[in-house]
């Protein structure tokens, strides 16, 4: 696409320039969401292109929360919590089948003290409410689809299992989720 | 129209996740020219904290369980694809700013009498937010449990040196209704000397060949499509959802075909190859 450009302060005259930037940058991507932008003022325009990148983002959305857990009292929190369950959300390519795959803590730490956390469950689904949500095995991994508009939600769940003379202290851990695009 | 959707619903979820912590990563593959020998990958933190990146690179490529699925085989025997010993990527860690973006560049030193071809490599993203915040009241026990949520993001490089050529077969074509899924199978076998990235595309029509919508999550869509990409052979298994009621008793028809076409990358680098065609007849009961 070519604008016309003219030029006040000489004969008018139609100038052409093509410009192809390649933007990487993802916020113009979102913004830019045709091919081509147009600018024009009083004298001058330009042809300004932008290929638009489709990126892919997985964000560790929501954390899995236990909250306070007692000395001897076993403590689940399902992968169907919408509340408390760990979440990632995963965005990219309309319907793109992804792998995704756990790094699961078998204990968490706090101060040369370990607590078990054990029981993963997972959910992936193609909406925030997880209707029509698919089951699985976090250490097995799954490979589920983005949906339409290119997005899914996974969830996380556990247990953990506070012994009777639990010290007491912040225990921590990590979980990673890695998705293969 | 689905373009646009697909890149409205990532600015939603942009927008609506910026409490949580992860990097956008941009494009979502790679592609060197063997002339610049270098390519780049840009992050992108649309979270309110910092976020630590480290970069890496394994070799691998996408193949098939027995199941169908996707998976992403490392463990190969034949390395001769791999540029894992001689593409670099820096920086290798790093740390993106709240609504910062970062470049991480691939460089390429290619052994002398390197083969025309296709190589390749994956260029893993790991991305640790800070701690997360552990919620809870405080009381007696002053036993609390935080979980740190790391993601990992794998996305393929590719590498091009002289004339490189794709195309794909298509066989083994199979189709049933289960539940109220509709599920496919078929075997891709890449041909040339690149691999083959494109689209299957499927359709369902009736015995009177009018088109069955599908049903993709919320989204119910005419045709339904996967991206593919196919690097040696693969027989991906893929589902879509038959919109309630479900289908009448009857005979249809899917339409298979698997297309060099993507929307999603810059054109000049998806390599042109011919569409394969296949149908399968599919009975209701």
């Amino acid at each position: 696409m070519a604008l016309q450009l003219t030029n006040s302060s000489t004969q008018k005259q139609e100038l052409e320039m093509r410009s192809i930037t390649k933007l990487s940058l993802v916020v113009a991507a979102l913004v830019l969401t045709g091919t081509a932008v147009q600018a024009q003022t009083n004298n001058a325009s330009i042809t300004a292109t932008a290929n638009v990148q489709t990126p892919i983002n997985v964000l560790g959305a929501q954390q899995l929360n236990f909250g306070n857990v007692f000395p001897g009292v076993n403590k689940s929190i399902a992968a169907t919590d919408l509340t408390n369950a760990g979440r990632f959300d995963v965005t990219g390519q309309a319907s793109s089948p992804v792998t995704i795959s756990f790094t699961l803590p078998a204990t968490l730490g706090s101060a040369g003290n370990t607590m078990p956390i054990v029981s993963y469950t997972g959910v992936h689904a193609q909406n925030n409410a997880q209707t029509g949500g698919t089951a699985f095995s976090p250490a097995a991994g799954a490979s589920p689809s983005l949906n339409a508009s290119g997005a899914l939600w996974v969830w996380v769940g556990a247990q953990v299992q506070p012994a009777t003379n639990q010290a007491a202290g912040v225990y921590t851990g990590s979980i990673t989720m890695t998705v293969v695009y | 129209m689905m373009r646009a959707l697909g890149l409205a619903g990532m600015l939603a979820l942009a927008s609506a996740s910026l409490a949580a912590q992860g990097v956008m990563v941009a494009p979502h593959a790679v592609f060197i020219d063997h002339r610049l020998r270098s390519g780049s990958v840009l992050l992108y933190n649309p979270g309110t904290e910092p976020v630590e990146v480290s970069i890496s690179t394994i070799f691998g490529y996408p193949t098939t369980d027995s199941a169908g699925r996707i998976t992403l085989d490392t463990l190969l025997a034949d390395s001769t694809v791999s540029a894992l010993r001689w593409i670099q990527a820096f920086p290798r860690r790093l740390t993106v700013g709240p609504r910062e973006r970062q470049t991480v560049r691939l460089l390429a030193r290619p052994p002398a009498g390197l083969p025309d071809g296709e190589y390749w490599l994956r260029l893993v993203i790991a991305a640790q937010a800070g701690r997360v915040p552990i919620t809870g009241v405080a009381d007696t026990t002053a036993i609390q449990v935080g979980l740190t949520l790391e993601v990992r993001t794998i996305i393929g490089v590719n590498y091009r040196k002289g004339p490189v050529g794709t195309g794909v077969t298509l066989s083994e074509l199979s189709a049933r209704i289960v539940g109220d899924s509709l599920i496919t199978r078929s075997k891709l076998e890449r041909r040339g000397n690149a691999a083959f990235i494109g689209m299957i595309r499927e359709t369902l029509v009736d015995s009177t060949g009018a088109v069955r919508g599908q049903r993709v999550g919320d989204s119910l869509v005419t045709t339904f499509a996967s991206p593919i990409g196919v690097y040696v052979a693969m027989q991906p298994r893929l589902a879509s959802a038959i919109p309630h009621p479900g289908l009448p008793r009857g005979r249809y028809w899917l339409r298979y075909e698997v297309v060099a076409e993507r929307d999603d990358l810059d054109p000049t680098v998806v390599l042109k190859a011919p569409a394969v065609r296949d149908s399968v007849q599919l009975v209701v009961p």
